[in-house]
């Protein structure tokens, strides 16, 4: 009976420190997630369904034919909130996505950085180069696009 | 001891690694890899591999390399090592290789060896971490004829069509193994021994549309080929297979029976194949179906005369899967199918068969399935599965045949399976 008592008890706290994570666990809100690009690219806009296109590979090229190149974060809340509202993936099926093109030879895995400062510097000086940071870091060194 | 040393072997090449690996850019080649090693223990039934004991003989391992030349021209090749049972044996192959040119969006061109699409989940089949299960449903993804339905050689088009639908058509043909699945099958269930073979010319088409509503996305897909494959007959396996001989078709096969010197066989099989597929994502939870039917179509004729050596086999095939996994945390996962699978779906009992003597149970399987899933690290998995299977169809009657030649098989059975995966 005791050993029952011990393992619900366990359970239960278990449960309780995965719920308190959940609840107390940094939120993101839309609109705190700019999407950025190379100043060379041209486009001021993008709709949802070509940011999601974009970014799953999908889409490859700009209007005037240059190449798209992807550049996303490693992880964190930005990248959580731009994967669930613009791709529709969790962080852990966007990034199997990738790994599913990868060893089936359909694609390259973007380009991922531990911090917003490195992916901004690398979209800044990557021709065709699209990534996505919190607005708050975002600067002129790259153009913010629109998302209709 | 041998798989244990194997296994041994494996881990401490896996820890070496782990230390030091991770995915490598060097310049602009990408590097990639996995290597997985799994255990099947059953408590009846040998299932693909000698399970009865329990086996270590199911691993994979992988490394790719791929490239970018260009704006529109991407290279890429991986090579592949897979032991199960007595197929793979872990000869490094080539698993894929090919040249893939996307002039627009909508439409690009690929040429070389390449993965075949087949429902949701076949080109990725060889990659067990990018799934939940171990063992993909066999009603869609039979294992044992995975070496030969994996890839194709030759050329297609690809793109992504407005409105969400991508497509891929593609012509070729499909790799064929002397020691592979389709040819132990053939000698499995059929009263003959098989020799030497190749695969006609083969056609395959996928679309996939991202429906409007979030997170829903449905398939169809389209594959016909055809196997020719040289076989020898011999009395003793005709009569122990219960053949009636003088119902066989053909004055010149009737002779032969007569003498008892039987000329070779070639065996024609005619396969075509259409699947259709629905998966749903909404958040962690993902729910997926898919249902397949394939017309089969097989001849057994003289080699030196052409003339049939029995009536034709035509029959189809039916196999379908409901399933279901969540992602509880970004370390935990549970999954669950329930997959059917007949061979012929006239005769749901396998009462219909090339050789009597196998038993009725290989002409089905019902499979429930749990699995859960541990994501330990970023590159490391770990599953744990169990299987409560009613029949054994899609795995080889010669496995479980007796020293004195009758089978030993149990209609319900259970499968459990456990497999850890590194991958960068």
């Amino acid at each position: 009976m005791t050993k029952i008592y011990c393992l619900v008890r366990t359970v239960l706290l278990v449960t309780a420190c995965a719920l308190s994570s959940l609840l107390f666990s940094s939120v993101v809100f839309a609109g705190d997630v700019a999407l950025i690009a190379n100043n060379a690219v041209t486009e001021a806009f993008l709709n949802q369904k070509e940011v999601k296109k974009v970014f799953l590979g999908k889409k490859t090229q700009w209007e005037n034919g240059d190449k798209i190149i992807i550049a996303t974060l490693d992880g964190g809340v930005i990248h959580e909130q731009f994967v669930n509202d613009f791709v529709g993936k969790t962080p852990s099926q966007y990034k199997k996505y990738w790994k599913k093109l990868t060893f089936t030879g359909k694609g390259k895995a973007p380009k991922s950085f531990k911090s917003e400062e490195e992916l901004a510097a690398y979209v800044a000086e990557t021709a065709g180069a699209i990534g996505y940071l919190a607005t708050s870091t975002a600067s002129d060194k790259t153009k913010t696009i629109d998302v209709k | 001891m041998k798989n244990f040393l194997l296994l041994a072997f494996t881990a401490t090449f896996i820890f070496a690694s782990a230390a030091v690996v991770q995915a490598v850019d060097f310049e602009d080649i990408s590097i990639n890899g996995f290597i997985s090693q799994g255990y099947m223990k059953s408590d009846n039934n040998n299932f693909l591999a000698d399970t009865d004991e329990g086996s270590f003989e199911i691993r994979e391992t992988g490394v790719n390399f791929a490239t970018d030349v260009g704006d529109k021209l991407h290279l890429g090749l991986q090579f592949l090592a897979r032991d199960l049972g007595d197929l793979g044996n872990d000869e490094v192959t080539l698993d894929w290789a090919f040249a893939s040119y996307r002039w627009k969006d909508w439409l690009g061109v690929r040429a070389g060896k390449m993965k075949m699409p087949n429902g949701l989940y076949n080109e990725t089949r060889d990659v067990d971490m990018l799934r939940t299960s171990i063992l993909l449903p066999q009603s869609i993804y039979n294992e044992s004829w995975r070496d030969t339905f994996s890839t194709i050689n030759g050329g297609g088009l690809y793109g992504e069509l407005p409105g969400g639908v991508a497509y891929q058509v593609m012509i070729g043909t499909l790799p064929f193994n002397e020691d592979g699945g389709v040819v132990k099958t053939m000698d499995g269930i059929s009263e003959l021994e098989m020799g030497s073979g190749n695969i006609d010319q083969t056609y395959a088409a996928s679309l996939v549309w991202e429906t409007p509503l979030e997170g829903l996305r449905l398939s169809g897909t389209y594959i016909k080929t055809g196997l020719e494959i040289d076989a020898e007959a011999s009395m003793t396996e005709l009569q122990r297979a219960g053949l009636n001989l003088l119902a066989l078709t053909g004055s010149e096969a009737q002779q032969e029976y007569a003498t008892g010197i039987l000329a070779p066989r070639i065996l024609d099989i005619s396969l075509e194949s259409w699947t259709v597929s629905a998966e749903y994502t909404i958040g962690d939870l993902i729910v997926a179906g898919e249902y397949s039917i394939t017309e089969n179509d097989i001849e057994t004729s003289r080699k030196d005369t052409g003339e049939l050596s029995r009536e034709p086999s035509v029959y189809d095939s039916e196999g379908y899967y409901l399933s279901a996994s969540y992602r509880f945390t970004d370390w935990f996962e549970l999954g669950a199918y329930y997959s059917v699978y007949y061979l012929n779906n006239d005769d749901k009992g396998g009462k219909i068969k090339f050789n009597d003597a196998v038993p009725d149970e290989y002409g089905w399987l019902k499979d429930t399935a749990l699995s859960a899933r541990f994501d330990v690290t970023d590159n490391w998995v770990v599953k744990v599965e169990g299987h409560i299977m009613d029949g054994l169809a899609t795995s080889f009657p010669q496995d479980n045949i007796n020293p004195d030649g009758t089978y030993d098989v149990s209609t319900d059975w259970n499968l459990f399976a456990v497999k850890v995966t590194y991958s960068f």
